[in-house]
């Protein structure tokens, strides 16, 4: 066993509710379509996220239009510096990818993104394309001169299936450095939390075998998107040039406060190839955002025996404590582990207890997928407020109940680890429909008050006109709309927490005002 | 001097070019009543989705748009008439108080390939739902943005106008605001439509905004359809001509600027209207452009601040042709390197042809469709002051160091303007002359070496003398013993 961390959750255990939910079970008895059930309960009915046919039949046809397999492959290799991805396809998809995983990921600090298409036609449709695929590989090695050379698919290339593996390997040896393929046109799978799981193989099949193990090295793996600064190029010596530090830096702090040597940050957009084939020289495999980590780190453990510490995105003080014991714990660094979190604990603990303080009796109520709305919901309840978790993206206008088992990774530790959210969802047979998780129906249904809620905020909040910042406090829980200086915006470790903590207060104030609503009320109301 | 043309390398392209879908649903996004059916996987359809939900909206209309986001079962197995039913039914019974008239189905590549039978399906949601349905294959391997867009233009004629008895021709179409290659094509297809109306160049309809399912027929009795594209839209232009409504005016420059618009103005007056009072109107916007920079110390300072200023700019063809221009003659600037985006020769050959007008008096290079990469080494190597784009090339330019300002591409996320005012015509230039000095004064104004060189006092130099990070805590006399080992 080289994993470390396994929870406390219990699963032969039933879920005893609390006062707020057993009241909210009673309002929805006899609802036609609603009901609430704890996590526990419902994660073991749920079928695999890919079958499709049994999800149709309990709750209609997926309605979310969000990123394809080919976005979501593309948003690991941005974060790679001197790799050059080349797109087996159209440039409708290359334009796609550009669109959101191009230029607003460059909010994250990545570097521009190139990439290299074949701009198929119906002919190469009719005819096959290999070709044309090798042609543009030897042009992309003339011209861009890559260390790394990373083929990806279409839809259309997929469906008439050229051969790119052969292709690949047939240029790898002309070329003399490697042509990696990975197969991941848009059509190959719907849920995101399952096209992450697969993608991340992509990351593993691009390490070396370690030459050496060196026992103090830690991975932060699952840093999506960000950037760690010690690790960027030209940045030795010198500060930070904004007062924005990623969650990965945050841990990093955390990890080196043991005496520990952050190893590689993966992905986070820092390294060149060389940089990721490494990773498997630390012996350690902490985890970010558990989504894009743990399939890694289970991989590396299979492979290499890489020891991971099961800790999923660590908001809130129960969160990180356990992070810094596990991390001491596999490091014969119990002691120092205690000083730091006691160390810890004295810096954020003013700003935590007023936000208890100010968040008693208050709810959450939060959609999404997995990993980020488990942590959020986790830590409010480390606040002291009663969480539900509904299967929707109603800010993105879809549901996924598929998603959960999608994000079994996610799911999987937060109930190992005892942290069992209620899910308030639409029965089985009842078609899918965003619209019925708009929270001021939700809040009807189960009779609660503005004064009630604490609002957290994705991209943007559809609520204009109904749930207004002078009534409800509004939190944005964006990764990359989320700047309070001088903390980390996923709102992990320490100071990630006491960041929130200090957006909970300041919404909670903002919302004492009860009048003069803000202009995007303004817009939409009638 | 001269006007050197470098090619693209013919194995790959990196740029900027969605698909017949995301044309198809730009270009029915103008029409009110209008619906769409996206039979596409996640990837197209919120990408397509998203598009609609930016440039149109602004220019009048929201068209509403439901999608089967396609998986690996309805890829593989296909037979997915049911599921385009079912989205035309939940489409048409979610929008029950404003029930559309007219139901696109959209295809992506998979759809396509598999052949799924969309006119089928089409067939069933006009039946089922009493809305007039039309299936179009959009995918993209089929053609891109423009090819979508003429594809909607040649179903709507099809559908609508053919055997459509003209008694009176009346005015001209002014066709494809979304393919001029503008970021700001909703306010700038305004202040075309009111320039021409101050000339009384009488417009029948633009195709399409702003017009009605019901008003569709009225489209072929105009005299002439002015395309806002620099492609050629072959089968589009057959069909005018089949309707005697020929195309006309691809080979005139967007009125961008002073000297663009003169040119521009005069010749639509003189073909179609009136030239007297497009010269009056003229003068009368020129009266706008004085009164917020004659004596005005700050703009004179912008205006010559500006002058010789070495830039580039990258866009689709007829709009990066006509922003180097009015660089060029209004601005003073150095428009050294241009990218031009099209698909055709003929988008190429027009806009070069508009280029040359440079070429006696200054020395630049033409890029045609520029690989990302391309672009920005020409520019680091070439040397300029900044770069007009689109905003996807944003972070690749200014990753170079040089200031970015977006102008170019489709109307669409990270559009942060909110100001209705048009970059074209005679008042546009006061936008142009904003936009510009931004790129400029970017230039100009060093930050990276503030910060660099800002006050620090005695603590903070010590503090970051430290390489800027805390001192790392001691490791555990156990572990150093080992890692001294």
């Amino acid at each position: 066993m080289t994993r470390c961390g396994f929870g406390k959750g219990d699963p032969g255990k039933t879920r005893i509710l609390t006062a707020n939910e057993k009241k909210w079970k009673s309002k929805l008895e006899g609802d036609p379509e609603y009901e609430i059930i704890p996590m526990s309960e419902l994660y073991p009915t749920l079928p695999p996220a890919d079958a499709y046919d049994q999800y149709e039949k309990r709750c209609g046809h997926a309605d979310a239009a969000v990123w394809c397999k080919l976005m979501m492959t593309h948003e690991m290799t941005e974060m790679l510096r001197d790799v050059v991805v080349v797109l087996h396809g159209t440039l409708h998809c290359n334009s796609c990818v550009r669109n959101f995983h191009s230029d607003r990921f460059g909010d994250y600090g990545h570097g521009f993104a190139h990439f290299p298409t074949t701009s198929i036609d119906r002919r190469q449709v009719v005819f096959g394309g290999e070709k044309e695929l090798a042609a543009a590989i030897r042009a992309v090695y003339r011209d861009y001169k890559p260390n790394l050379i990373i083929v990806l698919p279409g839809c259309a290339m997929s469906l008439v299936q050229d051969d790119m593996q052969r292709v690949c390997a047939q240029a790898q040896a002309e070329l003399g450095i490697r042509v990696y393929y990975f197969p991941c046109a848009g059509y190959e799978d719907r849920p995101t939390g399952l096209i992450i799981e697969k993608v991340t193989q992509m990351w593993v099949d691009l390490m070396d075998d370690p030459k050496e193990v060196d026992p103090e090295a830690v991975n932060i793996l699952g840093a999506n998107r960000e950037v760690y600064w010690p690790h960027v190029r030209g940045a030795e010596g010198k500060p930070r040039p904004n007062p924005y530090p990623s969650d990965a830096e945050e841990l990093g702090r955390m990890i080196e406060s043991l005496g520990l040597r952050v190893h590689r940050v993966l992905m986070a957009s820092g390294g060149d190839y060389n940089y990721i084939r490494t990773a498997p020289e630390a012996a350690i495999n902490t985890v970010l955002c558990g989504t894009w980590a743990f399939p890694i780190a289970q991989l590396m453990e299979k492979r290499w025996g890489t020891k991971l510490i099961y800790n999923e995105l660590p908001l809130g003080l129960e969160a990180n404590d356990k992070f810094m014991r596990l991390l001491g714990a596999a490091t014969g660094r119990e002691k120092l582990a205690e000083e730091v979190i006691a160390r810890e604990h004295e810096a954020i603990m003013p700003v935590w207890n007023k936000t208890k303080e100010m968040c008693a009796g208050k709810v959450c109520i939060m959609g999404g997928m997995g990993n980020r709305t488990g942590s959020y919901l986790r830590l409010c309840k480390d606040l002291g407020m009663d969480v539900i978790y509904i299967p929707a993206y109603p800010e993105m206008g879809f549901c996924h109940d598929e998603a959960i088992k999608a994000k079994r990774v996610d799911w999987d530790y937060f109930l190992a680890d005892g942290f069992d959210p209620v899910v308030l969802r639409l029965k089985d047979g009842v078609p899918r429909d965003f619209h019925k998780f708009y929270l001021p129906v939700l809040m009807n249904k189960l009779g609660l008050r503005n004064e009630d809620l604490v609002y957290m905020y994705n991209d943007f909040s559809p609520y204009a006109g109904q749930i207004e910042p002078s009534n409800i406090a509004y939190v944005n829980t964006s990764t990359h709309l989320r700047r309070r200086p001088f903390y980390p915006s996923r709102a992990v470790g320490y100071r990630g927490t006491e960041g929130f903590c200090l957006d909970i207060i300041d919404a909670i104030k903002a919302a004492q005002r009860k009048k003069w609503p803000t202009l995007y009320t303004r817009i939409y109301s009638k | 001097m001269a006007m050197e043309i470098i090619k693209p390398p013919s194995e790959y392209g990196d740029r900027y070019e969605m698909g017949a879908m995301a044309g198809a649903v730009m270009a029915a996004s103008g029409i009110k009543g209008a619906a769409a059916v996206l039979h596409a996987v996640q990837g197209c359809t919120i990408e397509v989705v998203h598009l609609r939900q930016a440039g149109p909206v602004i220019a009048g209309n929201y068209m509403p748009i439901k999608e089967t986001n396609m998986g690996p079962m309805e890829s593989v197995h296909g037979r997915n008439v049911p599921l385009i039913a079912q989205m035309g039914r939940e489409l048409v019974r979610e929008r029950a108080k404003q029930k559309p008239e007219l139901v696109f189905v959209f295809t992506g590549d998979g759809p396509s390939i598999i052949e799924d039978d969309i006119a089928r399906a089409a067939a069933i949601i006009a039946e089922e739902n009493g809305v007039k349905a039309i299936p179009i294959d959009t995918a993209a391997f089929l053609g891109e943005y423009s090819r979508g867009t003429e594809m909607v233009l040649n179903a709507i004629l099809d559908h609508y106008c053919k055997g459509q008895p003209v008694e009176e021709r009346k005015g001209i179409n002014i066709v494809a605001p979304h393919l001029m290659g503008s970021d700001n094509w909703p306010d700038d297809i305004e202040e075309i439509k009111r320039l021409l109306r101050a000339a009384d160049v009488p417009i029948n309809h633009v195709l399409f905004q702003n017009i009605s399912v019901s008003q569709l027929p009225e489209i072929s009795r105009a005299k002439r359809n002015y395309i806002l594209s620099g492609e050629d839209l072959a089968e589009f232009e057959e069909r005018c001509e089949d309707m005697g409504m020929p195309v006309w005016g691809q080979d005139l420059v967007l009125p961008v600027g002073i000297h663009n618009t003169e040119e521009w103005y005069t010749k639509l007056a003189e073909t179609f209207g009136d030239v007297k009072k497009a010269r009056a109107q003229m003068d009368e916007d020129m009266k706008l452009v004085k009164a917020r920079t004659k004596l005005e110390y700050n703009a004179s300072w912008m205006l010559t601040g500006m002058f010789g200023k070495r830039t580039a700019v990258l866009g689709p063809a007829p709009m990066a042709a006509a922003i180097a221009r009015s660089m060029f003659f209004d601005f003073n600037m150095r428009p050294v390197v241009v990218g031009l985006l099209g698909l055709s020769d003929e988008a190429f050959q027009r806009a070069e042809k508009q280029l040359a007008e440079m070429a006696d008096y200054l020395d630049f290079e033409v890029m045609e469709n520029p690989s990302y990469y391309a672009w920005g080494e020409k520019l680091r190597k070439t040397g300029v002051v900044f770069a007009v784009g689109h905003r996807v090339d944003h972070h690749l330019v200014e990753g170079y160091g040089i200031p970015h300002v977006s102008m170019t591409g489709p109307y669409f996320m990270s559009h942060w303007d909110r100001i209705p005012w048009p970059y074209m015509g005679i008042r546009g230039s006061l936008y142009l002359i904003q936009e510009f000095w931004k790129g400029t004064n970017k230039a100009i104004r060093q930050t990276e070496l503030w910060q660099m060189n800002r006050y620090r006092s005695q603590d903070e130099i010590a503090a970051e003398s430290g390489n800027g990070r805390k001192p790392r805590a001691k490791a555990p006399a156990k572990a150093r013993a080992r890692k001294a080992k």
